[in-house]
Order: C-alpha cells, then structure tokens, then sequence
C-alpha cells in the first residue's frame, strides 16, 4: 500500500500518492456546526465552461470578460501551435482532424424512421404471437426465427451459436463415438 | 426464443396511447422542472449533495390539459417560489399532495369517447372527450362542465372547462345500447388476441375512437405523411440485410476500405 512507504518523494514529479492530494473536507470550517455545514471549497471557474448548462457555452461575445486562457475559445482542437519566437500561428497537418467517411451513394436509409413502420411492425407482432401462442415447444418456435417479431438482438452468444455450435456439437459426438470406439477396442484386444 | 415475453401476451396496446406519445420522455421530464439543477457528488462515499429545480418530493401533478399554454410557466413561479423560501426560511413545508393515478392498464376514458356528466350544472348531459390527463385522472369533456373565467389582458369573459375526475365519478361512458351511464372494463376479445372494452351494465363493446389514436406527429398512424428527404418508407427500414460476421468493426472497416494491418503483435497470453 502506498501509504505505508515512509519516504514519499518530494521531487518537482507527478505523483499518484494520496498524501499529495487535499484532505477531505472539514467537516466544519471556522466552527460552523449544525445548519451552517459546508461542503468542500470549489471554485466553479475551476470547471468551466459549465456543467449541466448552469452556465452555458463561453460565447466569443464575451471573451474579453473570461478568463485570459479562454480568449481563443473556438470550441474546436487546435489544428497547430503558436511560435513562441514570433507569436505567429504554424499548421501542423497532422492535427488536421481527417474524417474517414464511407460513400453514401446509393445508401437508402434516412435520418428519421417514418411512422407509418408501427403500422408494419404491429402486424408482424401479431402474426408471430398468433403463431407462438399454440407452440410449448422451443424446439418448435425455434423454426420461425425467420419471421421473429422483434428480431433476436445480435449478442456475442448469436454470433457463437451460429458459427460455433454446431461444429463443437458435432465434436462432442465424435469424442463420445471415438470412446466408445476405443472401449471397445480396448475390450476386444483384452480378450 | 424468450418465454418471459409472453406472460404480457396479449399486450395491452390501448395502454400506450397518449397524445404525447412521441414526445422524448426526458423533456416531459424536463417540463416538470423536478430536474437537479446541480449535484455536489464525489463525497467519498456520502450520497450527493442535490441542488434541485424543483424537489420530486414537491412536484404537484396539475389537472391542466396539454393546449394550456400555462401549464409551464405556472411550474416556474413554483420553481422560484421554492428557492424563495429556501433562501428566505430554514426550513421547506412538505406538502402531503397523494394522487394515486389509476393504473394506465385500466384507464378507460379517451380523447373522442361519448360521457355523461353527472355533477354540476351540467349533470345528464351528454358530451364529447377531447383532452384526457393521467396524472390527475381527470378529462375534460367539450362545452360542458364549465366557469365563466374574465381573462384580464384580452379583457373578454369566457367560459373555461374544468376538469372532470374519473376516480370521484364525476364523469362516466355512455353505454352504446342504450345512452345511459355505466362503467367499462378490459377483457380479452373471443380470440384471446386483444382487449376489448366492454359496458359492464350490458356486455357489449365499446370501441375505441379514432381520436384516441391521434399524437402530435399524426391523426393515425396510416395518414401520417411522411417527410421526403428525411424519413425512411418502412419497406427499406425493416428489410433484413444484415450477415453475421465474426470480427470486429474495425477489421470490418478496413477490409471494405482495402486497409492491410502488416504490423508485427507481440504475443499475448490467456493464464
């Protein structure tokens, strides 16, 4: 445990010890008891631009009245670094953010899903319960996952289901055969 | 195949119905104000500190109907009224204000039903549904039931709806055989597929209007027009095109792209 090594390194290094970071709060500061207990002490410009939009976005408009590392608030990552000889600003093509994006043409989806689908979908919904409603078997609904309603969610055991489980099936019945195949082998050499 | 979803079958589709079904949840929610407006977490363990809008515990449902352009500006007064009091006073009264809402699943009254109204001025009359609240268990019933109410900026006199709550039997179906009043219930139809609800005096069906079906974005679901460029037509949302395929989305990527990985892995080890 760190806390237990004696000598904690004072050098000018980052560390991850907890005797460098602040206490807990006080539980009670300059002998505020009862209703006056105060949480620790924050400093919301510490978080800027703001959470949960108490304070909404740092607008350019207001620049001049932020802090002085805001001023050149774009709301983008820059794309390069300011010469520090001559104060003039250097691209750096590699922070140039690319956008690997593939072709669209011919892609039919839209952004919005139209709600003439629920009409669709409570259609299926009914044809695959009519059809489930008479099945106790599982072996039997097991058919009709074609025509599912709503669709088997694609998990990690679907995809193992469908490329794996029938090949391990298949090995198991073998290993089970090769021993039974052996026994007898065995027991007939013994004889 | 999942049994478990069967032990709801059938479902109860009349249940989802709701002029505000389309509308995101969260800014219902949000519209409530009973939203934490700041959360002083990271307490080592302590549970958080909350800064609310508008404490749960204080949240009033209103017997407003959706048109009521009030309704939102009224839970802001509320709103600043609470932090009001919370600056100004030590202690916030909790109000003890239990609404027990009927369960949705036996919600009988929507938007178009035929009701009699058997309190007030207006009590035998017969009247149309047009705004039903949850929450409350009330519904507003068109022309009937109402108070002459002086709107002081347009200066005009105007006789507004008062709610109607269905829990004190202030407004009841009217049964289709024979016009009087009576009491409905949810049984499943002769096929077992769906629930029908039903006049308990007489036994016959009461069907659903077809304003009930009506949502912000559509009257019913088959008139809705869809938008050209922006929504998908159902045929291309629900065909099938996806092949199971055993890797991972980037390796994926970059056999479409052409993208050849001739890096050197070091080796890794399963213990």
């Amino acid at each position: 445990m760190a806390s237990l090594i004696p000598v904690i390194s004072k050098r000018g290094v980052r560390s991850l010890n907890p005797a460098h970071y602040r206490p807990p709060w006080p539980l009670v500061k300059k002998n505020n008891t009862g209703w006056r207990k105060i949480g620790p002490m924050f400093y919301e410009k510490w978080k800027w631009p703001g959470q949960n939009r108490e304070f909404g976005e740092l607008h350019p408009s207001f620049q001049n009245l932020n802090p002085p590392q805001l001023h050149n608030y774009t709301r983008v990552q820059p794309t390069g670094y300011v010469d520090p000889s001559n104060g003039n600003f250097v691209t750096v093509p590699e922070m140039v953010p690319e956008l690997v994006v593939p072709d669209l043409k011919g892609f039919e989806l839209k952004p919005y899903v139209s709600y003439k689908t629920d009409v669709e979908i409570e259609k299926r919904i009914s044809q695959f319960e009519t059809k489930v409603k008479n099945m106790k078997n599982k072996k039997e609904a097991e058919k009709f996952t074609a025509e599912k309603w709503p669709p088997e969610k694609v998990t990690p055991k679907l995809l193992f289901d469908h490329f794996y489980a029938s090949r391990i099936k298949k090995a198991v019945r073998d290993r089970s055969q090769e021993r039974i195949n052996r026994e007898i082998f065995e027991h007939e050499i013994k004889k | 195949m999942r049994l478990t979803g069967l032990l709801k079958f059938p479902r109860r589709k009349y249940a989802e119905l709701g002029h505000l079904r389309h509308i995101p949840h969260e800014y219902i929610e949000k519209l409530k104000r009973a939203v934490p407006k700041k959360v002083y977490g990271n307490r080592f363990g302590a549970p958080p500190l909350i800064r609310w809008a508008l404490p749960p515990d204080d949240y009033v449902p209103q017997s407003k109907p959706i048109y009521d352009s009030n309704i939102v500006n009224e839970t802001i007064q509320r709103e600043k009224r609470y932090h009001h009091t919370v600056l100004n006073h030590k202690f916030f009264e909790k109000r003890s204000h239990t609404v027990n809402a009927i369960p949705r699943d036996n919600w009988t009254f929507f938007p178009g039903d035929k009701v009699q109204v058997m309190v007030g001025k207006d009590k035998g009359r017969h009247g149309t549904v047009h705004t039903v609240v949850h929450e409350t268990n009330c519904v507003y019933v068109e022309g009937l039931h109402t108070k002459l109410e002086y709107e002081e900026i347009l200066k005009l006199h105007r006789l507004k709806e008062q709610p109607l709550f269905v829990d004190k039997n202030q407004v009841q179906l009217v049964d289709p055989i024979d016009g009087e009043p009576c009491t409905a219930e949810w049984i499943l139809n002769s096929d077992q597929t769906e629930y029908v609800r039903i006049s308990q005096r007489s036994g016959l069906e009461i069907p659903i209007p077809k304003s009930a079906l009506r949502t912000t974005e559509y009257y019913t679901p088959e008139t809705y027009i869809e938008v050209d460029d922006k929504d998908t037509p159902h045929n291309i949302v629900l065909k099938k095109t996806y092949k199971p395929k055993l890797c991972t989305f980037e390796q994926d990527i970059m056999e479409e792209q052409g993208i050849e990985d001739d890096r050197e892995h070091k080796p890794t080890y399963w213990y």
